[in-house]
C-alpha cells in the first residue's frame, strides 16, 4: 500500500508502541480512505532543533518589539551572502531598509534561488502551495521547520485559553479536517509530542467507504483540538459527532468573528483563528483580549514591516502590506518577503499585534447544478497542468479563467467544465 | 580617478618586439639566474642602490610561487614579459613609479593572470597583449594617454581574463547547485513531504 518511502524515512524516531498506535489509526475499521500515507521525517537533530524552538517560544522574551532584532544584521549578511536570489540584487552593506522587497510572482517560478548556498539538501521536503494568490508552487522546506508548526499551534493555544496539547502514543492530538473531493488524508505520530497522533481526514463523501465511517472514524479518537479552515468546520457542522472540542483552530483562511462565534456557542469552546502562510509558517493567533481585537504575533523569529505600495514603512497603526524577515525555514529564508496581506502593526503589553488583518476569504464556487466547489478543488487542478500563474473569475453567466502559462487549454477547460459545468465560461481573452 | 599615462599603442609595440629569448631563457632555467639577471638590468637603470634594496625582495617572493613547477614556469614566464614592458623609456623616465611597479610585478594579479594564459600569447595575442598593457597602468594608477577614465574601465573589463574565470566559474557553479536543489525538491521524499500544522 506504501511502496514509496520505508516506514524508517517516514518515521525515523518511530518506537514499538508508536508504531502500534499508528496501524490502530491507519487501519481502524472506519477509517478514510488513506491517500496520503507520508510521515514527519524528523530524526533525533531535527526533533531537537523544534524542542530548542519550543524553548525559545516558552521564554517569551524575543520578537516583542518593533525594533530592528539583534540578529537582523548577521541574518541579511547571510542571505546577500548565500541566496542567489538575494545576492544578485544587493550587496552586503546595504542599509536594511533600502533592500529590495521580494513577493510571490519572484518566488514561484525559481524557489531553487531562495535555497542559500551553504545549506545541505539531503533532507529537503516540499510542500506545494497554491493557489489563493494564483501563483501555486512547490516551496522547499525542512522536516524541522514543518515539524515547529506544532509548538506554535501549542502556545497559541496556550496562551490564548490554556488548553495543552495531549501526548503520547495512544491518544490522537489533533484531527485536520478539509472537505473538498481529492483532499490529502493521512493519519500520523508526532515525535515532538510523544507520538500523540494527528490525522487529516477529508469530509467529503468521497473520501470514506461507507456513510456512517466518517462520525464513527472521528468518534472513536476524540480529538481534542479540531484544526482546518471555515470551509471545514461548515462540512462538520453537518455531522453530529455528540462530542466538543477543546479548542477548534482555525487556519488558512479569514474566520469572520460571527461565524467564530457561531462555532463558539455550538461546541462550547475557544475557537482560535490562526494567521499562517506556507512561505512562513504559523505567524499570529487572534487575541481576543486585546483592545479592538488583532492578532497577537506568535513567531518570535520573524521581523514584520508594514510597507506602503511603494516600499515606504509605515508608521505603527498605519494599515500596509505584511512583510516577513527571517523564519525557521533554513532552505528558504525570507528576506523583506511581501505577503500580500494588510495589517497594521502596532504593540502593546503582550508584544507585537496586528491589526484590522485581512486575510485570505474562503472562496467556494457555485457548479451548475448548485453544488459548491472548493477553492482548493480549482487550485489541485491548477497543480496538473503548467500553470504559471491564474484566476478565477465571476462574470454574469458563472466564471472565466484568467491564465498564464504554456498550458493544453482543451484539455483544462474539459477538466474546469467538469467541476463547473455550463457555469465555466472558457478563458479571459489576453 | 587615473592619471593620465603613456599613449597605449606606444606600449603594445614595445610588448610586441618583446624579443622570444625572454620567454626561452625563462622557461629554461626556471626562474633561475636568467630571470634575475633580467630584473637585476631592469633595476640597475634606476640606480644601484635600488638594485641592492629589491632584487632580494623580488627574488624571494617570485621563488615562492606558485608551488607548482609547471605553473611556476608560466608565472615566470609573463613576470619576465612584464618586465620587458617596464623597461619601457616612458616608465624609466619616471623612478617615482618604481616602487608600484615592483609591487606589481609581485601582485597576484600576474600570478591569476599566468594561470590562464599562456606567456607566449601575452606577447603574440592583441587581446592578451592590451590586457598586460591595461593592467600595467592600472597598477600604476595610470590610464592612456587620451582616454576617459570610464573608457580605460570599460576595456579593461571587456579584457580582464581573471574576472571572466571568475565570473564563468561563479556561474558554473550557480547552474549546479540550482541543478541540484531542483533535483533534490524532485525526490519521492521531498514530493512525499510531511505533515503540515495550520499552514
Amino acid at each position: 500500500m506504501y511502496p514509496e518511502l520505508s516506514e524508517a524515512e517516514r518515521f525515523p524516531l518511530l518506537t514499538q508502541q508508536g508504531r502500534r498506535f499508528l496501524q490502530a489509526m491507519r487501519q481502524h475499521a472506519h477509517a478514510p480512505l488513506w491517500n496520503w500515507p507520508n510521515g514527519e521525517q524528523l530524526n533525533a537533530a531535527g526533533l531537537e532543533r523544534v524542542q530548542q524552538f519550543a524553548n525559545q517560544l516558552a521564554s517569551g522574551t524575543e520578537g516583542k518589539s518593533l525594533v530592528e532584532p539583534q540578529w537582523l544584521t548577521d541574518f541579511t549578511d547571510h542571505c546577500l551572502q548565500m541566496v542567489p536570489f538575494y545576492r544578485s540584487r544587493a550587496r552586503i552593506g546595504t542599509r536594511f531598509e533600502d533592500l529590495p522587497t521580494c513577493r510571490r510572482a519572484d518566488l514561484a517560478p525559481r524557489v531553487w534561488q531562495f535555497v542559500p548556498d551553504d545549506e545541505p539538501i539531503d533532507e529537503l521536503i516540499t510542500f506545494s502551495s497554491s493557489g489563493t494568490t494564483g501563483e501555486p508552487t512547490r516551496t522547499p522546506h525542512h522536516p524541522y521547520s514543518a515539524a515547529c508548526g506544532i509548538p506554535l499551534l501549542e502556545h497559541a493555544l496556550q496562551s490564548q485559553c490554556g488548553v495543552k496539547m495531549l501526548r503520547g502514543s495512544d491518544q490522537v492530538a489533533i484531527v485536520n479536517v478539509v472537505a473538498y473531493p481529492g483532499a490529502y488524508t493521512t493519519a500520523i505520530v508526532m515525535a515532538y509530542l510523544q507520538e500523540a497522533g494527528c490525522i487529516r481526514v477529508n469530509l467529503d463523501r468521497s473520501a470514506w467507504r461507507s456513510d456512517n465511517d466518517c462520525r464513527q472514524y472521528l468518534t472513536a479518537w476524540l480529538a481534542p483540538v479540531w484544526l482546518g479552515d471555515p470551509v471545514a468546520f461548515g462540512a462538520l457542522d453537518q455531522i453530529d459527532l455528540g462530542y466538543a472540542p477543546a479548542a477548534i483552530i482555525s487556519s488558512i483562511m479569514h474566520l469572520h468573528s460571527g461565524y467564530a462565534e457561531r462555532l463558539r456557542s455550538r461546541y462550547s469552546c475557544p475557537v482560535l483563528d490562526v494567521y499562517a502562510m506556507t512561505e512562513a509558517g504559523i505567524i499570529g493567533v487572534r487575541d481576543t483580549s486585546i483592545e479592538g481585537a488583532g492578532h497577537r504575533v506568535i513567531a518570535p523569529d520573524l521581523y514584520i514591516e508594514i510597507l506602503d505600495d511603494v516600499g515606504r514603512r509605515c508608521e505603527p497603526g498605519v494599515r500596509g502590506e505584511i512583510t516577513l524577515t527571517g523564519g525557521r525555514n533554513p532552505l528558504m529564508p525570507l528576506l523583506r518577503y511581501r505577503t500580500g496581506d494588510y495589517a497594521a502593526l502596532e504593540t502593546d503589553e503582550g508584544g507585537r499585534v496586528l491589526r484590522d488583518l485581512l486575510g485570505r476569504e474562503p472562496v467556494e464556487y457555485v457548479g451548475e447544478s448548485g453544488q459548491k466547489v472548493h477553492s482548493m478543488e480549482i487550485v489541485r487542478l491548477m497543480r496538473e497542468f503548467p500553470v504559471r500563474r491564474y484566476g478565477l473569475r465571476e462574470i454574469s453567466l458563472g466564471y472565466e479563467l484568467e491564465l498564464v502559462g504554456d498550458v493544453d487549454r482543451i484539455a483544462l477547460g474539459e477538466r474546469m467544465h467538469k467541476l463547473l459545468g455550463e457555469r465555466f465560461c472558457g478563458f479571459a481573452e489576453g | 580617478m587615473l592619471n593620465e599615462g603613456p599613449q597605449l599603442e606606444l606600449l603594445l609595440r614595445r610588448m610586441s618586439a618583446c624579443p622570444p629569448e625572454f620567454l626561452e631563457t625563462c622557461e629554461a632555467v626556471a626562474g633561475g639566474p636568467q630571470l634575475a639577471a633580467i630584473i637585476a638590468d631592469h633595476l640597475r637603470s634606476f640606480g644601484s642602490e635600488q638594485l641592492t634594496a629589491k632584487r632580494k625582495l623580488w627574488l624571494e617572493t617570485i621563488r615562492d610561487r606558485p608551488a607548482d613547477r609547471k605553473q611556476a614556469v608560466r608565472y615566470w614566464g609573463v613576470l619576465g614579459v612584464a618586465t620587458w614592458l617596464l623597461h619601457e623609456e616612458w616608465f624609466l623616465q619616471r623612478p617615482d613609479l618604481l616602487e608600484l611597479g615592483c609591487q606589481w610585478l609581485c601582485s597576484d594579479v600576474l600570478v591569476q593572470l599566468s594561470e590562464l594564459v599562456r606567456p607566449e600569447l601575452v606577447i603574440s595575442d592583441p587581446d592578451r597583449r592590451e590586457e598586460l598593457v591595461r593592467l600595467c597602468l592600472r597598477a600604476h594608477g595610470l590610464r592612456p594617454a587620451g582616454e576617459a577614465n570610464s573608457q580605460s574601465n570599460d576595456r579593461l573589463n571587456t579584457l580582464d581574463s581573471v574576472e571572466r574565470q571568475r565570473i564563468l566559474a561563479a556561474t558554473a557553479e550557480a547552474e549546479r547547485r540550482a541543478r541540484e536543489v531542483r533535483e533534490a525538491m524532485a525526490r519521492k521524499r521531498a514530493l512525499e513531504s510531511s505533515s503540515r500544522y495550520g499552514e
